[in-house]
């Protein structure tokens, strides 16, 4: 994994950055709902003291219907709509009521019915939608009262007698009410309604004036599943014999209860405190809604609406887990929440979330205190209601914030870490491919090792490097010199040797001392030989950097001295081979170190080349400039010393006895001097079908 | 009367084998050690020839001084350089302080001799007027050589070749059409020296005679073999 990647990786550590932002989000976000439920509270607590304050209102709900049992109290709502008192229920379906519904319990065959309340303008409206298979209707004939299918309405009057109104009707239509004032039968003209079939049943809508109910009210619907035959007819008995079931709030015998709605009173004392996205609420003690006002924002976002996947987003990375829907129980108009009773039974304030659409809603409910209340007394409570849409928004801006920046910063860290990375890699490979090629195949450091001033430690290695390929370089040049320093030294002390030789050739010796004599000049002479070949590499560097070039023709050159090559050597054959393109072509070389050089090649070349064997010279154009070859027949390269070939002082041949010839292997050196003097290159591998060996020149233009 | 040969050799052992070599053969030979004794003793006597060691002593370049002050006592005295330092530069140098030649210290005895007796030749035939009627005279076109007075003239005009590259030519010049290698060359300038020397010589030997004549192109080389002279 190269450097570039791995800080990559590295980098991958920032994304822990907005990990971090979105714990503190989370936080910041249950520490404002914990500060909008302490906030609520207050609110809820402000109202609540309000209201105990209040001795009216204490009393008011004191009063027995809000302790009383909540199970068969009805609850009437408030209605905004203008009604149409007509049988139908168009107005109805449009309303925030849910209406209460009522059967016999389990058997499906028998009737059963809903009911809706409504109060407005001092009157009580009710619409009833039953569901009945057979309908009856009212048949003087059999009962002057109610024969058939019928409503009664159950009030206790001001003298705590109860009464019951009787609706029935003989046909769809318009309806009006009867009771039973000791044997007579009276009509009560101020209840109307209307009664109509559909297919179904039927419904009935019915009006009448608060003040006629009272207190109490109760309504039941008797369904009658069977007539009596018309000869039991006036039978009294038949009366209770004949199956009736009763369907509503009351049976038979059970007292009207008290019924409930919103009591104006308070709602006029909660709309002081309640103010816009502030929902207050007033809940009975046996958890009917008694006053509600204020409004919620819509659960519908508004300007903070975001887009689904960003929603997702935000819920996924702030944790926001799922949430209960908030029910709306004016609908119903009882408020039986878990706040509502837990406040109620440890009478302590409560607090819970809800989900309302897209935001979320606070609530907080606070018991009120009554002073009066015993502690058994179970306490009406304040229910204060708030989203948290003002938090959300901040926080989904906070959010979407951090979103952004920390994006941001971990783009911003990537690419500048992957920038350095790169940038350092760069530096690395220059550096790396700079001391791969500070030394070369054949062991020459080169001059051009990068100098680099930077200031750190890839700077410093640089340097070190650079440093130690110029102490290198000083002590390969020293090596490379040393041949003929040494010979420069040695020469003194043979000078000396062999002009003592030579005046000993004139003193009168024994013939036995006249042999040492001459072996003591023989070995001068192989001496003085090496020195001249050891020094001889410098004085060609010497003369060749004095050497001027010329233009010429190289392949004339080359045709020339091959045939005076094959006319010398006689055990084996020159070819020259001169490609037809870069025949006529000149060249600016200097001729005398090209023969030179030649001279060492082709005595190289012969000196290897098994008798018969074939010396071939070729020029060939290469990519840029030319290429001169020159193979021989014979042994391969020995693979051990391939790199030193051109060194001077390096002789790869093996020692032999007829070789006569002394051999330093300073032509191959001399010929590199000479190759590098025109800017070439030279290299020396085996032929590819290894019958021999082939040196290679590549010559610029 | 014996010829006065001086020395100027700091390695003792060297002088005095020359010494030795020099005075068997008749000459009366000097020795010193270094720049200054000799010089003192210059001014006073000349001496016939002078073989002069580039570096003398502490003075690395000090044969070099030596040589030019020489030259300016005495313009036609034969100065030899005998030095081990054989590098074309000092060649060039050693050449150009007006040196009649320059032979590194391994050369052998035999051939040092044959130089010196070279350079006399040519001193006795400035000095003296032509007396011999059958003088070794080589005619090839512009160019005569008198190799009794070992010199060199080209279009009439004396070409100022040293011992050495007078031989080279005389050899190449003997026989004009023949290609002589390099061995040939370097046995019939009495030196043992390596083909590149040899070259080097012959380079040097163009330049003068290009001093002369800008078209002198008489020394061709034969690729791989070596030269010939050419007669127009």
């Amino acid at each position: 994994m190269n450097l570039r990647r791995q800080l990559i990786i590295v980098s991958l550590l920032t994304l822990s950055l907005p990990w971090a932002g979105c714990q503190y989000i989370q936080e910041m976000e249950q520490a404002m709902r914990q500060g909008q439920v302490i906030a609520l509270a207050a609110t809820a607590t402000a109202v609540a003291n309000r209201i105990g304050s209040e001795p009216a209102l204490r009393d008011q709900l004191n009063a027995p219907k809000w302790q009383a049992p909540a199970g068969s109290q009805l609850y009437v709502h408030p209605l905004d709509a203008p009604m149409y008192l007509d049988g139908y229920n168009d107005e109805w379906r449009h309303l925030a009521i849910k209406p209460t519904y009522f059967d016999s319990g389990g058997d499906s065959a028998s009737a059963q019915w809903q009911l809706s309340l409504g109060q407005k303008d001092e009157r009580i409206m009710m619409f009833a939608q039953v569901i009945d298979a057979r309908i009856f209707y009212h048949n003087p004939n059999l009962d002057s009262l109610a024969s058939g299918d019928h409503f009664r309405l159950r009030t206790r009057l001001s003298d705590n007698r109860e009464r019951d109104y009787i609706i029935r009707s003989g046909a769809p239509g318009e309806v009006t009410a009867y009771y039973q004032d000791g044997r007579r039968i009276r009509h009560e003209p101020r209840i109307t309604g209307f009664w109509q079939e559909n297919s179904n049943g039927f419904q009935l809508e019915l009006a009448w004036p608060k003040s006629l109910t009272g207190q109490s009210l109760g309504i039941a619907f008797i369904n009658v599943d069977q007539m009596p035959t018309r000869k039991e007819s006036h039978d009294e008995r038949w009366r209770s014999a004949v199956e009736k079931q009763w369907l509503g709030n009351i049976s038979q015998q059970s007292a009207s209860p008290f019924w409930v709605g919103p009591d104006d009173e308070l709602v006029s004392t909660l709309k002081v405190f309640a103010s816009k996205g502030l929902r207050l609420r007033l809940v009975s003690a046996n958890q009917w809604l008694l006053a509600s006002a204020g409004q919620l924002q819509s659960p519908r976002g508004d300007e903070y609406e975001t887009h689904g996947f960003m929603r997702w987003l935000y819920g996924l990375m702030l944790g926001r887990d799922y949430l209960p829907e908030l029910s709306s129980p004016e609908l119903l108009g009882r408020f039986s929440e878990v706040e509502v009773l837990s406040a109620q039974i440890n009478d302590a304030r409560s607090s819970g979330w809800y989900q309302w659409g897209v935001r979320r809603v606070g609530r907080a409910v606070v018991p009120i205190d009554l002073n009066d209340s015993s502690p058994e007394k179970v306490s009406s409570v304040i229910v204060a209601e708030q989203s948290s849409d003002a938090m959300m928004a901040l926080t989904n801006n906070a959010f979407s914030r951090l979103l952004f920046y920390t994006l941001f910063a971990t783009v911003l860290t990537g690419v500048g870490l992957l920038a350095y990375a790169s940038w350092l890699s760069i530096r690395i490979r220059r550096l790396s491919t700079a001391v791969a090629t500070a030394v070369d195949e054949s062991g020459r450091i080169s001059n051009q090792f990068p100098q680099s001033t930077a200031n750190d430690e890839i700077g410093e290695l640089t340097r070190h490097y650079g440093e130690l390929l110029r102490r290198l370089q000083e002590y390969t040049e020293y090596l490379r010199t040393l041949s003929s320093k040494l010979s420069h030294e040695l020469r003194t002390p043979l000078a000396i040797v062999r002009s003592s030789l030579d005046n000993l050739e004139h003193e009168k010796l024994p013939d036995s001392a006249q042999v040492f004599a001459q072996r003591a000049n023989d070995g001068s002479e192989r001496l003085s030989a090496i020195l001249n070949a050891m020094s001889s590499a410098s004085r060609v560097e010497a003369s060749i950097e004095s050497s001027e070039k010329e233009t010429l023709n190289l392949g004339e050159l080359l045709r020339q001295v091959g045939a005076a090559y094959d006319d010398m050597l006689s055990h084996c054959q020159v070819e020259v081979f001169i490609d037809e393109r870069i025949s006529n072509q000149d060249n600016c070389l200097s001729p005398d170190l090209i023969v030179q050089m030649l001279d060492k090649l082709i005595e190289n070349a012969a000196d290897f080349c098994p008798s018969q064997g074939l010396i071939l010279i070729r020029l060939t154009p290469a990519q840029s400039g030319l290429c001169l070859t020159v193979s021989n027949d014979g042994p391969l390269l020995p693979v051990h010393m391939k790199h030193q070939l051109f060194d001077s002082l390096v002789s790869i041949r093996e020692d032999s006895a007829e070789s006569e010839k002394m051999h330093l292997g300073l032509g191959l050196h001399i010929v590199r001097l000479i190759v590098e003097f025109h800017g070439g290159g030279i290299q020396a591998f085996d032929r590819e079908d290894l019958t021999g060996v082939v040196f290679e020149i590549l010559l610029p233009d | 009367m014996a010829r006065t040969i001086a020395i100027v050799e700091d390695e003792i052992a060297i002088a005095e084998n020359y010494r030795d070599a020099l005075t068997r053969q008749g000459y009366q030979v000097e020795l010193y050690q270094a720049r200054l004794p000799a010089l003192e003793a210059f001014r006073q006597k000349l001496p016939d020839l002078a073989i002069i060691d580039v570096g003398l002593g502490d003075e690395i370049e000090g044969g070099f001084d030596l040589c030019r002050d020489l030259r300016g006592m005495a313009p036609e005295l034969p100065i030899i350089f005998l030095t081990a330092r054989d590098n074309e530069f000092d060649v060039v140098s050693g050449l150009r302080l007006g040196a009649d030649d320059y032979l590194t210290k391994d050369i052998s005895q035999p051939h040092m001799l044959a130089r010196i007796v070279a350079l006399f030749r040519r001193v006795d035939a400035l000095r003296q007027p032509v007396t011999k009627s059958e003088e070794d005279l080589l005619e090839r076109g512009p160019l005569s050589l008198n190799m009794d007075r070992m010199s060199a003239h080209w279009n009439d005009q004396r070409v100022d070749l040293t011992v050495t590259e007078l031989w080279v030519v005389h050899s190449l010049a003997k026989n004009p059409g023949h290609v002589k290698n390099r061995q040939q060359l370097m046995d019939a300038a009495n030196v043992v020296l390596d083909d590149h020397t040899i070259t080097s010589h012959i380079k040097r030997i163009r330049k003068k005679f290009q001093q002369i004549d800008d078209g002198f192109s008489a020394i061709e080389t034969a690729y791989g073999m070596g030269y010939r002279w050419l007669t127009a």
